[in-house]
């Protein structure tokens, strides 16, 4: 049996509006972040992969069964039973808690009471819900909300982990355990799909990402090939570099005193062809056409004219940089 | 304790009883269940008046009230709050989904809802049913047998009436995104289905259920007043099962087409 989702042209509309268009992609075991703004179509595609929505045209298998016709065949359980959902939808059934919620749940598995009871437990345990088990899920905070549909997804102990945006409303101690969570069961075998648009901790924990942008999946891969493919395709239009440079970093934040003084200086160099200086005056974004130049004029202006310098990054190896490419890109 | 192993496919049946076990915790709690219990007030109070203060033949009363209080008002509005909210306000609420990613074959879950419905409406009206018998006949004419025999024929009057609209009203649930205009143009039908030529007269369920009472039904009387002959029992028994059973093979296909589009809904 396939390991692996695989999506092939697949298109949602709902009416007039697109969801989804003509998407093709294969996910394999390990996480996999979907990244993508509001009304990209990620939630959209989630859906379709846990049999939530039939798609309009296309074919969507998980795990070798192919979701529409396992749901006409009637053997929808089957499929069920490997997939763990933590949909975007922040509501549970009112009056329950957060145990009974979890041992109900459980018990649609095909779980004896009993099975039932300590798998709720332990899936608590596994979200820091122990303790709060008891109460009414109407009094949980949101992130605590948040885990508790964490505990849902992965309570039956599924190999296909669908994730919609599960780190929001979640403290940063809950994100990195969260994160350790999903990593943990992408380590043993499990296909493992993030949609976030916090991006670096999408970047953190995921094996390769996904963009998507207005239904379209833009890019798919390692982070570094999308970035440099996405720089080879900017460079390809600006000229601002040659295809052999596209690797190197383009745009370098500074942290440093002075910052209108160090833009004019860097552009009478010709080191730079764009600066945006921050709205706290504390530093610059520069683009350059070739980075190297670029650092050697800028030790030697630090130098010359006694700059004080706090930090200098380079921002296009992060997934921000990548995302803001590719849509630019796009709307290029 | 380590992760839940991966169960296996569970039998129709216990997917029913899930299901059935957790729609009956929700149904019990005041707040699903309030409104349908202060329905039933109204036929028993009626009946308390009756036996208190009226001088009137309480053989004449039940009937009214069995028949127009109970049935036409308690049951219908009753299971109309109850039935029509089984999907309807978990659509509403967003969480439906939870059942629809667990492995349940759709009329599975369509029928565990069904039953915690039906077992909560039975229970509510039946008591009222049974309380208003015995405020009513508390002295029965008959032997105590007979009164027995009456009242069981009463119960299960009131079990086909919760069956049938409970069936009607979860579909209107699935089909409609208010489902309180379908039940509004149901009140009408039943409520004026005496106006109706006895053909027509034959697609309301109170026409069905006007057959299978213990005690005779008082005439409908006014000038537009069509008398149409009642169906045998037996007639009324099987067509009630079989509007249940195609309001639900119904819903079934329903729920098995439904997609989660919340922001729709």
């Amino acid at each position: 049996m396939s390991a692996g989702i695989r999506l092939e042209d697949v298109s949602k509309f709902y009416g007039e509006v697109m969801g989804v268009n003509r998407v093709t992609a294969s996910f394999e075991p390990g996480v996999t972040g979907l990244v993508g703004p509001n009304g990209a179509g990620k939630s959209t595609l989630m859906n379709l992969i846990a049999g939530l929505a039939r798609p309009s045209r296309g074919h969507i298998a998980v795990l070798g069964r192919s979701v529409e016709k396992t749901r006409l065949l009637g053997k929808a359980r089957l499929f069920s039973h490997d997939v763990g959902y933590c949909a975007q939808y922040d509501a549970f059934p009112r009056g329950m808690s957060g145990r009974e919620f979890m041992a109900g749940s459980l018990r649609l598995y095909g779980y004896t009471a009993y099975q039932a009871e300590e798998g709720a437990a332990v899936a608590l345990d596994r979200v820091g819900l122990g303790e709060a088990a008891d109460r009414r899920i109407d009094v949980y905070s949101k992130g605590m909300r948040q885990a508790l549909k964490v505990a849902r997804a992965i309570g039956h102990s599924p190999r296909v982990l669908l994730l919609d945006e599960p780190l929001n409303g979640l403290d940063p101690q809950a994100r990195a355990e969260a994160i350790a969570l999903f990593r943990e069961f992408a380590d043993d075998g499990a296909n493992v799909l993030i949609s976030s648009h916090i991006l670096h901790e999408v970047d953190a924990v995921s094996d390769r990402v996904v963009f998507l942008e207005g239904g379209y999946l833009v890019a798919s891969g390692n982070v570094a090939e999308i970035h440099d493919e996405a720089r080879r395709d900017v460079a390809a239009r600006t000229g601002f570099a040659s295809p052999g440079d596209a690797a190197r970093p383009a745009r370098v934040s500074i942290r440093c005193d002075r910052a209108p003084h160090l833009a004019s200086r860097l552009f009478a160099r010709g080191a730079v062809v764009e600066v945006e200086l921050y709205g706290d005056g504390g530093g610059l974004l520069v683009r350059t056409p070739d980075a190297d130049a670029f650092f050697l004029a800028l030790g030697e202006l630090v130098c010359a004219d006694g700059l004080r310098i706090e930090a200098v990054t380079p921002v296009d190896a992060t997934i921000e940089a990548v995302y803001s490419d590719l849509v630019s890109g796009l709307q290029g | 304790m380590d992760a839940l192993p991966a169960a296996s496919a569970a039998p129709f049946a216990h997917q029913v009883g899930a299901v059935f076990r957790i729609e009956l915790s929700k149904l019990v709690r005041p707040r699903h269940s309030l409104p349908a219990l202060l329905l039933t007030a109204l036929p028993v109070g009626v009946a308390a008046a009756v036996s208190a203060f009226a001088t009137l033949d309480r053989g004449d009363v039940f009937p009214a009230v069995f028949y127009n209080l109970l049935l036409g008002v308690t049951v219908f509005f009753g299971c109309a709050f109850i039935f029509t909210k089984l999907f309807r306000s978990e659509i509403l609420e967003r969480t439906v989904h939870y059942y629809l990613l667990a492995p349940l074959h759709r009329g599975a879950l369509l029928l565990g809802k069904y039953a915690a419905g039906l077992v909560v409406s039975w229970v509510l009206f039946g008591g009222a049913t049974v309380v208003a018998c015995v405020l009513l006949f508390g002295s029965p004419a008959g032997t105590p047998i007979e009164w027995a025999v009456s009242l069981l024929r009463d119960l299960a009057t009131t079990l086909l009436a919760c069956m049938a609209y409970g069936g009607l009203f979860l579909l209107f649930g699935l089909l409609f995104r208010n489902p309180i205009l379908p039940v509004a143009g149901l009140l009408a039908w039943e409520g004026l289905h005496f106006l109706l030529p006895p053909t027509l007269q034959a697609l309301s369920v109170r026409h069905y259920l006007g057959a299978l009472k213990s005690v005779p039904l008082p005439v409908p009387d006014g000038p537009f007043a069509i008398l149409a002959r009642l169906p045998m029992p037996w007639i009324s028994v099987v067509a009630l099962l079989a509007l249940t059973t195609v309001a639900l093979a119904l819903g079934t296909w329903r729920l098995s087409r439904l997609e989660v589009r919340y922001a729709e809904d």
